[in-house]
């Protein structure tokens, strides 16, 4: 059994994000922060990221002025700051292929890419719909896509049908028709038990925690799948890590930041440390001796 | 995405239609080459879309968004020039091909943006909300 440490890194963030779009039917209640991060996996023979973030050079001014999105930093910054050469990274798992998870796969260029195989096939259904219906590829990129097309013509894109292997125990699990229709979660069982790095298969603990904490599921705020297989998808998922929601991974939840270690950096952004693999180094041990 | 619909007559309305199609046949010829398997009728589609486009460019060249027009041509070009030196499993399509289409769609929507507000939307977050 291969075993990594995990690590999750804040990019940029939302300052006021409608708590509806994270928990649906929650209207006129307001808005949470809500940080934009990706996962980091590493073992002694691979280093991998669980989505990419954006490239803000194409989107960073647009975005920053139409939805507050802010504090972007790149992977040369927030990676390299706990050692680790965006260059080396090896394998680039997108959850799902929304611009803002997956729009920074160029920022990895050494990285072979593992994305499901229906999440691209739905976008030649949507070429056969009216001009009318383009709503539903509303956060799909058509550069990033043929920078996906550039990687599969180099061999470094995999197209994956349902649940794969991709690393050794790393596995890719499908959430078709959720989200999006070709999302997915990933999971690792590991000397310190299970993870599940959710993607938007859920924004925040409350989607499993529910009103009041009752437990009661409350899906995300937009699905172009459906809601039903939202709700099905996070029972798969709770299932998955035995009803232990503290070994879910949302990217999105301001409460990683209080449930497992971290570190703040001086420009605020967050880093959390959630497990360390075997004979490895603490990086949030070496921070905090260097601080 | 098909079928084509007949173009409006203002130059801001012809930009944002024959913009929305580019990004539509960009996303699918992405997916294609990513995908290998061409649709039949594509090359056919994306000579009509760049014929559209020629047409606009030529009509708007003295206009305020002749700049804006023009990109939407090369963009197209760019597009269908990648589409006609791929095989129908996309394996011939070159790095350059790629690379050029890329740029231009991105020159094309950047000046979009200056004109139409940015379609783009992170996951949920409309602007309604």
């Amino acid at each position: 059994m291969s075993d990594y440490s995990i690590w999750i890194v804040e990019y940029a963030r939302v300052k006021e994000y409608p708590v509806s779009a994270a928990l649906y039917g929650r209207h006129n209640q307001g808005s949470l922060i809500l940080p934009y991060c990706y996962g980091v996996l590493q073992s002694d023979d691979h280093l991998a990221v669980v989505d990419t973030g954006f490239d803000y050079a194409e989107f960073g001014k647009v975005l920053a002025d139409s939805y507050g999105v802010s504090d972007w930093q790149p992977p040369e910054v927030v990676l390299s700051r706990i050692g680790i050469d965006p260059a080396a990274v090896d394998t680039v798992i997108l959850t799902h292929n929304h611009f803002d998870h997956a729009g920074g796969v160029d920022l990895f260029p050494n990285a072979h890419v593992y994305l499901q195989s229906r999440e691209v096939q739905n976008y030649m259904y949507l070429r056969g719909l009216p001009e009318r219906m383009q709503w539903l590829t509303t956060a799909v990129d058509p550069d990033l896509m043929l920078s996906l097309a550039e990687r599969m013509r180099d061999g470094k894109l995999t197209l994956i049908d349902g649940e794969a292997e991709v690393l050794p125990g790393v596995w890719c699990r499908p959430a078709h028709d959720t989200h999006t229709a070709g999302s997915q979660f990933v999971t690792l069982d590991q000397h310190d038990g299970r993870w599940l790095l959710a993607g938007d298969n859920c924004y925040t603990y409350d989607n499993f925690l529910g009103s009041e904490e009752d437990g009661k599921f409350v899906p995300i705020g937009l699905a172009f799948g459906s809601m039903q297989e939202c709700v099905l998808t996070m029972e798969e998922m709770y299932t998955w890590v035995g009803e232990d929601v503290t070994r879910i991974v949302p990217f999105h939840a301001l409460e990683m930041w209080d449930k497992f270690p971290t570190h703040v950096f001086d420009d605020t952004l967050h880093f959390a440390e959630l497990s360390v693999a075997p004979g490895t180094a603490s990086k949030l041990e070496a921070l905090h001796v260097a601080a | 995405m098909s079928p084509v619909a007949p173009l409006e007559r203002s130059d801001a309305a012809v930009l944002g239609t024959l913009y929305a199609r580019n990004k539509a046949l960009a996303l699918s010829v992405g997916a294609w080459l990513t995908l290998g398997r061409r649709p039949a009728e594509a090359p056919a589609e994306l000579r009509r879309h760049l014929a559209e486009c020629e047409e606009a460019a030529r009509e708007g060249a003295d206009g305020e968004l002749a700049e804006h027009l023009t990109a939407c041509r090369d963009a197209a070009a760019d597009l269908a020039a990648l589409v006609a030196a791929s095989g129908p499993d996309g394996t011939a399509s070159s790095r350059e091909r790629i690379a050029a289409a890329r740029a231009s769609h991105r020159r094309l929507r950047r000046l979009v943006w200056d004109v139409f507000d940015c379609e783009y939307t992170p996951c949920g977050h409309e602007r309604s909300n």
